[in-house]
């Protein structure tokens, strides 16, 4: 039965790639992810998990670990090796739009608002998980890592794919519980956004790093031109940005032709990163990050792209990494040794870190301890910067399936320990008055 | 009063900063120190250009030695190597690294009648040179067989491509 449908796959395929050799396949490919991404998203809703989890977990089944594993002749006729060139750059057009909005939802006027509780949670709570995360590197990089990657590279990797936050799916979760406007809310989401910024800068680090011991320019022309773009972004691009707003405040919406040279100018960014040897990626979200931040203007251009995004291009990212996800590798005693190592110090370090601190600055502990949980939620970020681990050899591919798993873990478990310590939240929460009239309603991710 | 309790909120701030925050930062900076002595397997991951012995293409070891010239795409998790052979069929053989000695156990059986019932079919491998011009000489072996001589092989690794891209 199953041998006659991988057949009529196979056939299938085979004669429509003698006339379109690619497309017929990619198109297929697409139906195929945004069907699974959408059936399993909203089974993973009925036990109260955000959709984005689902959509991730979709994103395995398609990959080595279920489908390849159950089907591999089906796998195979589905996702030839040769045909994931075009997936790969399709989801990678959809990251760059998702992190030019997730910059564009940053606002650092919330952390400012939240004073010195807000300063050190969010330190603590990048600190402490990096520190967990290079101190397991020592342990790891003998056993997981080769002699392509520097102990530095390998340790500062880890130490931030730990302490990431994933800013887009923790603002999900507290809107579906009702604790987007609460202090508690505010507060976690101007944490996140500040380990996400930190993250991502080290991350910067990292690839520059690791590309310029295989590049033929010298790395201070890297360091340098990244400091200078970053500089001139915020100093000259930013005050022109302006404009933007005050053609939306003139005509109430944003024209054609605004978001046409908005998407120029997040695509001329992003290939300024890339063509700096860092990753364009980061030139999306910092066009995202300097753009006017005022919550009508924010969330009109949400408004315009969040559902080709999130809806169509996220999930192609998400197949795209299952694809490249094999549970199998992590086989023998060994591997979930190492598994539950990454698990424990990713919860501790953060979770842990980031309740500490908040009791420290005098929250009760019912909110300290959510606010830890929140934390925790690593999900879609995670996700980004593994791949781009994997993509730079920092990482192996076990290690890339091990951290996968932490963070399908660690998503996973927020909803469920924020339902447990936080009964009532499903209310109306206690505004927080500050920062609430600007607070942006979240994407859907 | 206010004031002086802002200087108390100030003093704690400043404390816990430095417990929560400064400390753990100085940890890191002694992590990164003290892994900078830690040696890792030699790194084996990509393309290679596999030449089997010509004069050994005997049936003995099936498809490991049926054709002599290919490539081999080794992808490496640490200590774990599986490499990936296309000809003439598609399969893999898992290894593990010790030091610069790849070892290996392949799940073939030597054809009927060649060696004694259960014979094992293993494969050594050393690592040779620096990452970029890294190479591979081994052979394959049957644990007790003496009509099926090892075949040597040797591989050399294919110009990495430039990382990230």
């Amino acid at each position: 039965m199953r041998a006659g449908r991988v057949s009529r796959v196979e056939a299938a395929t085979e004669k429509a790639g003698a006339v379109m050799p690619s497309l017929f396949i990619l198109i297929l490919q697409i139906c195929i992810i945004l069907a699974t991404a959408r059936i399993v998203g909203i089974l993973f809703k009925k036990i109260r998990q955000p959709q984005v989890v689902g959509e991730m977990v979709a994103g395995i089944m398609l990959g080595p670990s279920l489908l390849g594993w159950v089907a591999p002749q089906l796998s195979n006729a589905l996702f030839p090796p040769s045909s994931l060139g075009y997936l790969n750059a399709l989801s990678q057009v959809g990251l760059v739009l998702f992190m030019f909005l997730v910059g564009l939802s940053l606002n650092p006027k919330e952390l400012r608002e939240h004073g010195h509780a807000a300063v050190l949670i969010s330190h603590v709570s990048i600190v402490a998980p990096f520190c967990l995360g290079t101190l397991i590197a020592l342990y790891m990089y003998p056993r997981l890592s080769d002699d392509s990657v520097t102990f530095t590279g390998f340790a500062l990797f880890m130490g931030a794919a730990m302490s990431i936050t994933a800013f887009p799916v923790l603002a999900r979760i507290l809107s579906e519980r009702n604790l987007l406007r609460s202090r508690m809310g505010t507060l976690s989401m101007a944490c996140a956004a500040v380990d996400d910024v930190t993250g991502w800068c080290i991350l910067a680090y990292i690839v520059l790093r690791i590309r310029a011991t295989h590049s033929s320019s010298p790395v201070w022309v890297t360091v340098g031109g990244a400091l200078v773009y970053a500089f001139v972004m915020v100093f000259a691009v930013k005050p022109l940005l302006r404009r933007f707003e005050t053609s939306f405040r003139k005509s109430g919406r944003l024209t054609d032709n605004a978001i046409a040279l908005m998407m120029l100018l997040m695509l001329g960014s992003a290939l300024i990163t890339e063509s700096l040897e860092i990753h364009l990626l980061f030139g999306a979200f910092l066009m995202g990050a300097v753009m006017p931040k005022s919550a009508d203007f924010v969330d009109d251009i949400m408004q315009k792209f969040e559902s080709v995004t999130v809806v169509v291009l996220l999930p192609l990212f998400f197949a795209f990494s299952g694809l490249r996800t094999s549970i199998g590798v992590v086989k023998g005693q060994g591997m979930w040794v190492y598994a539950l190592i990454v698990i424990v110090a990713a919860i501790c370090g953060k979770l842990g870190g980031s309740m500490l601190a908040a009791r420290l600055a005098h929250m009760p502990w019912r909110d300290a301890a959510s606010l830890g949980i929140l934390m925790n939620t690593r999900g879609l970020m995670e996700l980004v910067i593994l791949n781009i681990g994997l993509e730079i050899g920092v990482i192996s591919p076990a290690v890339f399936s091990i951290m996968v798993m932490m963070a399908l873990i660690t998503t996973f478990m927020t909803t469920p320990l924020l339902v447990w310590i936080y009964p009532d939240s499903g209310a109306d929460p206690e505004p927080s008055g500050i920062g609430a009239k600007d607070a942006v309603e979240p994407f859907r991710a | 009063m206010a004031e002086k309790r802002a200087a108390v909120i100030q003093k704690n701030f400043v404390l816990a900063y430095i417990l929560l925050v400064g400390l753990p930062l100085l940890g890191v900076f002694t992590i990164l120190d003290a892994g900078r002595g830690l040696v890792p397997p030699p790194a084996v991951s990509g393309e290679w250009d596999l030449t089997v012995d010509a004069g050994a293409a005997n049936t003995c070891f099936g498809p490991l030695t049926a054709v002599t010239r290919q490539i081999l795409t080794i992808s490496q998790s640490g200590t774990a190597v599986s490499i990936n052979f296309d000809r003439p069929q598609r399969f893999t053989l898992a290894g593990t690294l010790e030091g610069n000695r790849l070892t290996g156990v392949a799940s073939f059986k030597a054809p009927a009648g060649t060696c004694p019932e259960g014979a094992a079919m293993r494969w050594t491998v050393a690592v040779v040179g620096e990452p970029r011009q890294r190479a591979i000489e081994g052979q394959f072996f049957l644990d007790g067989c003496q009509s099926c001589a090892p075949v040597a092989f040797r591989a050399s690794r294919r110009p990495l491509r430039k990382r990230g891209q």
